[in-house]
C-alpha cells in the first residue's frame, strides 16, 4: 500500500474552513487521482465543492455531515499545498458547462439535490407554521 | 413529495446505518383523476411504506447533519422592507425540529414534523438566548 506523506497529516488533512459562508466545514486536498467505485457496494455519498461555488451559488451546506470544500491541490514536487486552479477540477457538482452534461445525471448530484429539496420543504414547513401563530411583533 | 428511487434507497440505507427500526404500513392518497368527456373521479392509490420515527435528540442530530444543521430551524420574521438589512432581534419566534417522522416508500418520501416554539429574550448581559 502507497504511502502518502499528506494522509493523516494533521497539519494537511483533513481541516476545519473558517470562512464565513462555510465555516467549520472539513476541507479536502486535491490530488488528482481518480478511482472507479461500483454503485452496489457504495454505502454513503461525499458532495465536494469549490470554495467559488459555495460563495457563488449559495449551497446551503452549512451543518451536513457529507459535504466538503476544497481549495488547494497538494504538488508532490513541491511537498506543498497549491491554490486550485477551478476551471480544471471536475468534481461535483462541476458547474462549467462544459462538464455540466457529463455530471447532470450522476448519482451524487441526484442524491444532493433531493437533500436539497427535503431541506426547503421542512423550512418551509417550518416557516410556514410560524406565520400561521400570529401574534408576533411586526 | 416525489424523489427518484435513487434517493429512497439512499434513504432507508441511511436509516439502517442509525439503526432506526422501522415499521411496514401503508399509505393511502385520494387524487382527483380526470375521465372521459371532463368527468372527474376519485381514485385512491395505496402504497407500502417504511415508517421511521426520530424521536431522540441523537437520531434527530443525525438526520439534521444529513440534510443540514440549519433546516432543523425556522425563524419567524416580518418581511423585510427594502434596503432593510434582517437581523435576528428579541421576540423572534424561533422553531426547532423535536420530533421527526419519515415515511419512505418506493418513489414517495412522506415528513411529518414536530417542532417547538421559542421565543429570543435578551439577559442583562445582552446576550440573545432562548
Amino acid at each position: 500500500m502507497e504511502t502518502m506523506p499528506h494522509i493523516n497529516n494533521p497539519s494537511i488533512l483533513p481541516r476545519r474552513t473558517c470562512s464565513t459562508l462555510c465555516l467549520d466545514v472539513v476541507e479536502l486536498i486535491n490530488i488528482s487521482r481518480v478511482t472507479e467505485v461500483n454503485l452496489t457496494s457504495s454505502m454513503n455519498v461525499a458532495f465536494i465543492f469549490l470554495e467559488c461555488e459555495v460563495s457563488n451559488n449559495l449551497y446551503s451546506i452549512q451543518g451536513m455531515d457529507n459535504a466538503y470544500v476544497t481549495r488547494f491541490l497538494y504538488s508532490p514536487s513541491r511537498m506543498a499545498l497549491v491554490l486550485l486552479d477551478s476551471t480544471s477540477f471536475h468534481c461535483f457538482p462541476d458547474q462549467n458547462p462544459v462538464h455540466a452534461a457529463a455530471w447532470s445525471e450522476c448519482y451524487s448530484r441526484t442524491i444532493f439535490y433531493c437533500i436539497d429539496q427535503l431541506r426547503q420543504e421542512i423550512w418551509r414547513f417550518l416557516f410556514r407554521y410560524g406565520q400561521s401563530q400570529g401574534n408576533f411583533p411586526q | 413529495m416525489h424523489f427518484p428511487p435513487s434517493f429512497t434507497c439512499y434513504l432507508s440505507i441511511f436509516f439502517q446505518r442509525l439503526n432506526i427500526p422501522y415499521q411496514f404500513s401503508q399509505v393511502q392518497e385520494s387524487e382527483r383523476h380526470l375521465d372521459a368527456k371532463l368527468i372527474y373521479r376519485m381514485v385512491t392509490f395505496s402504497e407500502n411504506c417504511k415508517s421511521y420515527s426520530i424521536v431522540s435528540p441523537d437520531v434527530i442530530q443525525q438526520f439534521t447533519r444529513l440534510i443540514g444543521g440549519s433546516a432543523s430551524i425556522g425563524i419567524h420574521k416580518p418581511e423585510p422592507r427594502l434596503g432593510d438589512v434582517s437581523t435576528t432581534k428579541t421576540n423572534d419566534v424561533v422553531y426547532v425540529l423535536s420530533r421527526v417522522y419519515v415515511d419512505v416508500s418506493y418513489s414517495k418520501v412522506r415528513v411529518r414534523l414536530h417542532a417547538y416554539q421559542h421565543i429570543l429574550v435578551v439577559d442583562n448581559n445582552n446576550n440573545i438566548f432562548f
